[in-house]
Order: C-alpha cells, then structure tokens, then sequence
C-alpha cells in the first residue's frame, strides 16, 4: 500500500502534467492563429504591392488566392484583416474574389490624365439602354479593365427585356474592344427594360430618362452641360456624374456596409486632390516658363488662356463637395474643356510639350 | 526536480518563439519600408506631376513643387507621409531652385527632414526648359541627375 506521500506525489505529478499540456496547448494555439493572421497580412500586402506596381507600370496582371478583406473607402482607402490595416495611396477600384485581375486605365483630359487601377473578379457587365444612346455605353466600356489575354475576364453584353445578350462576339462573350467595335446600334435598334434574371457575377447599368427603382446602377443620359444623374440599387439619392469614370467607380465599388461612403466619392475625393496640386505646379510652371517667350511670340496668349484656365480650376476644386454640386461641376467641365483646347493649341505650335 | 526542468524547458521554448516572432515582426516592418521606397521612386518617376514624359523629370514642375507654400503637406496626401525627394544634376549650376533663380539651378529638395531614411537612388534625365527658337519653337535639353527617394523611420 502507497504511503501518503507517494499518493500526493502521483495527484501533484498529474496536476502538474495537466497544467504544462495547458500551456503548450494554449500557446501552440495562439501561436498558429498568429502564423495564420500573419501569412493573411502578407497576402494582403501582396494584392496591394501587385496593384501598385501595375498602376506604375501599366501593365495589367491577375493575381489569384487574394486573402479575405474588408475595403474600406475612406481617406485614404483601406484594406482591412483581423490583423492587418493597409492604406492605399493611389486611386483603385476593388471588388472582391478569390481571383481578381489588376489593369490600369486612364482618364486623358488632353493637359493631364488621371490614372487608376481596377482589381475586377469575373464581372459580366450588361447594358439596358432604353435610351438608346450607344456611345455613352462605349464610354463607359473603355472605363472598365481589358482582360484580352487574361483572367478572370470582364465581359459585355445587352439585357433585352427577359434576354441576356452576351455571345455577341462570333459567338463568345465580348471583352473592351470587341464590344466596342460591335454596330450596336444596328443590331439594337430598341431596347426593352430589363427584367431578366441576373446571374451572381454581373452587373446592371441601365441607361433611362428615369430611374425610379434601379436594378444595379441607372443613369440617366448627360444634359448639354455634360452632366448626367446617377443612382444605386443601395442608395436612396442620385450622385451627378460627369465622366465615364463615375459610372465605373459606382458600378464596381458599391456602398461600403461601414462606412456608407462609395468608390463614387473616394475616386472624385482623389481627382479632386490629385487634379488641384496639378492645377497648381502646371500654373505655377507656366509662370516659370513664359519669360523665355519673347514679348512678340505666338505662344503667349495661349500661355495667357492656359493660365487663366487653370487658375479657374483651382478655384473649383477648392471646395471639397464640388461633386455634389451642379454649378460647381458645370464650371468644372467648362474649365477643363477651355484647358483641353488651350493645351492642344499650344502642343500645335510647339509651345510645349 | 523533473517537473521543474520541463517546465524550464516549456518557458524556454515559448521565450524563444516569441522572440523569433518580435524578430520577423521587425524584419517585416523594414522590409515594407523599403517596398514603400522602391514604389515612391517608381512613382515619382512616372508621375505626371513630377515628368513631362515618363523617366525624364521636369525642371519647371520640380521647381514649382519644391516651392508651393504647403507643397510637402500637398503631396503627403496624395502619396503618404514620411517620404522626400531630392534631385540633383550632375553638371551645370548646383544651386537649390527657387522661383527666382530658375532654370539656372540644379538642385530640388522636397519634404526634407533631418532624420533616418531608407532610399534609393537612381540616375534620370531633366528636361530643362532653355528659352525659344524664332520665338516659339522649345528648345530643351536633358540633364543628367541623380533622383534619390527615401522613407523616414525604420
């Protein structure tokens, strides 16, 4: 028969046991879920290095096993995991996937472009123009990526009423340029709402003079001012739009569940901030530049106007909700297409580059 | 005696996972700092704020930003905070441009602190505006400079 002692010695050794397995477990634990939050960090930071380097270098790439985030738009936008917050510090577009493809794609203003980069998973993008105006929806086209070559595609197509018009292309899907050059308007003479049962992956832009109750986004056509209205299936009130761009931005970014802004506003927030410093040092280099045209040279009253023009651009862009107001953007698009003439004449002459 | 030694052993093991894990922390943070680096000088090398074409940096836009009253607060909302940039030309005048004295100036500092960096550095062209043929046509010519682009903090 044990004695007491060898008693206490076995419970205190079997207490002991259980504690120290409770401490490996526990650490191994936390251990791992730190490995795993870690390694989901660093794939975050992959997406975003990967998008940086295709905004730089124009090139567009996919990148696949993209981690599970939050975006977050905002200034500046974020990327979030449990562990991770990551800004972005150039304009992009994201929808989340597994598998997403980065492109860049321009906004040329003729004197300045503004430049982003779209991370798209597989989207169909459908067009309902029952106001039949085509080369708005060819606009909006050249706004989204160009996946020729690459996956996961972003493909085009028309819904017809009940139809989803997609193989249009000799029988395939249509990507940018092939349903660019399609004779749209001849092969759509009119076009139904549409009431078809949308598939998980597309989008729904409609084109109407109004948009009461829009599936997806609806817009309605650009007035002589250029400027068109904009609603979302999430949002109560209309945006003003003034470039394809907007119509991108809103259609693949959506409304953030957090913080109710959309990629609408992140994108003018960046155009605005981007296009003032630039308004700024062209004026201010303009001024560098112009004494060493002589007094008699052709180049100075378009030097004048360009000048002129800018600084009027300046002066719009400094109020923060210059998107959200009418006036503000008719002056804005007067501004700019003043500036797109005065820079093209002065490129004419050999004023400037 | 032997619980106390595995348990010295278990305490052991978690100091030095935890120590390895406070390593990898600190060589991840440098190593995103110098990502961060490596993409500004990208991107400065790209931008049309800062080139009239891409690799070759413009005199009168350096000029103009490195003397814009809040240029530095300007351009840390565009790309972040905690960078600068600095050229420098390898011949010609090596004076700090300023409105005053350009195009006969060589040098633009932007965001310049007095603090530890990581950077790099690269050889790039500047197109410098050098007055007018029969009073229109630009006539421009390239210098050559070095482009360096740094992040503080390590």
């Amino acid at each position: 028969m044990q004695s007491v002692h060898e008693v206490f010695k076995l419970i205190f050794g079997v207490l002991a046991s259980i504690l120290i397995l409770g401490v490996i477990l526990t650490f191994v634990g936390n251990y791992g879920n730190a490995q795993e939050r870690s390694l989901e960090a660093a794939a975050l930071r992959n997406v975003i290095k990967s998008a940086g380097d295709v905004y730089v270098s124009g090139n567009g790439i996919p990148f696949r096993g993209v981690p599970n985030v939050t975006f977050l738009p905002g200034d500046p936008p974020t990327f979030r995991t449990p562990d991770a917050a990551v800004p972005v510090r150039f304009p992009l577009f994201f929808r989340g996937g597994e598998d997403l493809f980065l492109a860049r794609s321009r906004l040329d203003m003729g004197w300045w472009s503004f430049s982003y980069v779209t991370a798209t998973p597989r989207l169909r993008v459908l067009f309902s123009p029952v106001v039949g105006d085509w080369q708005q929806v060819r606009d909006i086209v050249s706004a989204f990526p160009d996946t020729e070559f690459f996956d996961p595609k972003v493909t085009f197509g028309v819904c017809d009423g009940t139809q989803l018009r997609e193989q249009l292309c000799t029988g395939q899907a249509c990507e940018q340029r092939g349903f660019r050059d399609l004779p749209l308007e001849g092969l759509f003479p009119a076009v139904a709402p549409c009431t078809a049962l949308l598939p998980a992956d597309a989008i729904l832009i409609t084109l109407s003079s109004s948009c009461p109750q829009p599936r997806g986004v609806c817009l309605t056509p650009p007035d002589a001012g250029g400027i068109g209205t904009l609603f979302s299936a999430d949002r109560a009130l209309g945006y003003y739009y003034k470039d394809p761009v907007d119509v991108a931005a809103l259609a693949i970014g959506g409304i953030s569940d957090v913080t109710e802004l959309t990629l609408f506003d992140v994108k003018n927030e960046q155009f605005r901030t981007e296009l003032r410093l630039a308004a700024e040092v062209l004026r201010t280099r303009i001024l560098l530049i112009t004494p060493s045209f002589p007094a008699i040279s052709p180049c100075r009253p378009d030097l004048a106007a360009f000048l002129g023009s800018l600084q009027g651009l300046e002066a719009i862009l400094g109020d923060e909700a210059y998107y959200e107001q009418y006036p503000s953007l008719q002056a804005l698009l007067s501004a700019l297409g003043d500036l797109r003439a005065a820079h093209e004449s002065l490129a004419a002459k050999g004023c400037d580059y | 005696m032997m619980i106390f030694l595995i348990m010295v052993v278990v305490v052991g093991l978690i100091v030095l996972l935890t120590g390895y894990q406070i390593t990898r922390a600190a060589a991840d943070r440098s190593d995103r700092t110098q990502d961060r680096a490596l993409f500004l000088l990208k991107q400065v090398t790209t931008h049309p704020l800062f080139v009239s074409e891409e690799g070759v940096l413009d005199d009168a836009k350096l000029t103009a930003l490195a003397t814009l009253p809040d240029g530095c607060a300007r351009l840390e909302d565009l790309f972040g905070p905690d960078w600068f940039l600095e050229v420098e030309t390898l011949d010609g005048p090596g004076a700090a441009c300023a409105q005053t004295n350009y195009p006969a100036c060589g040098r633009w500092e932007l965001c310049k602190q007095d603090a530890r960096a990581v950077a790099y550095d690269l050889p790039v062209n500047v197109y410098r505006n050098a007055g007018t043929i029969l009073a229109r046509d630009v006539l421009a010519r390239r210098d050559l400079a070095i482009l360096t682009v740094g992040v503080y903090g390590r």
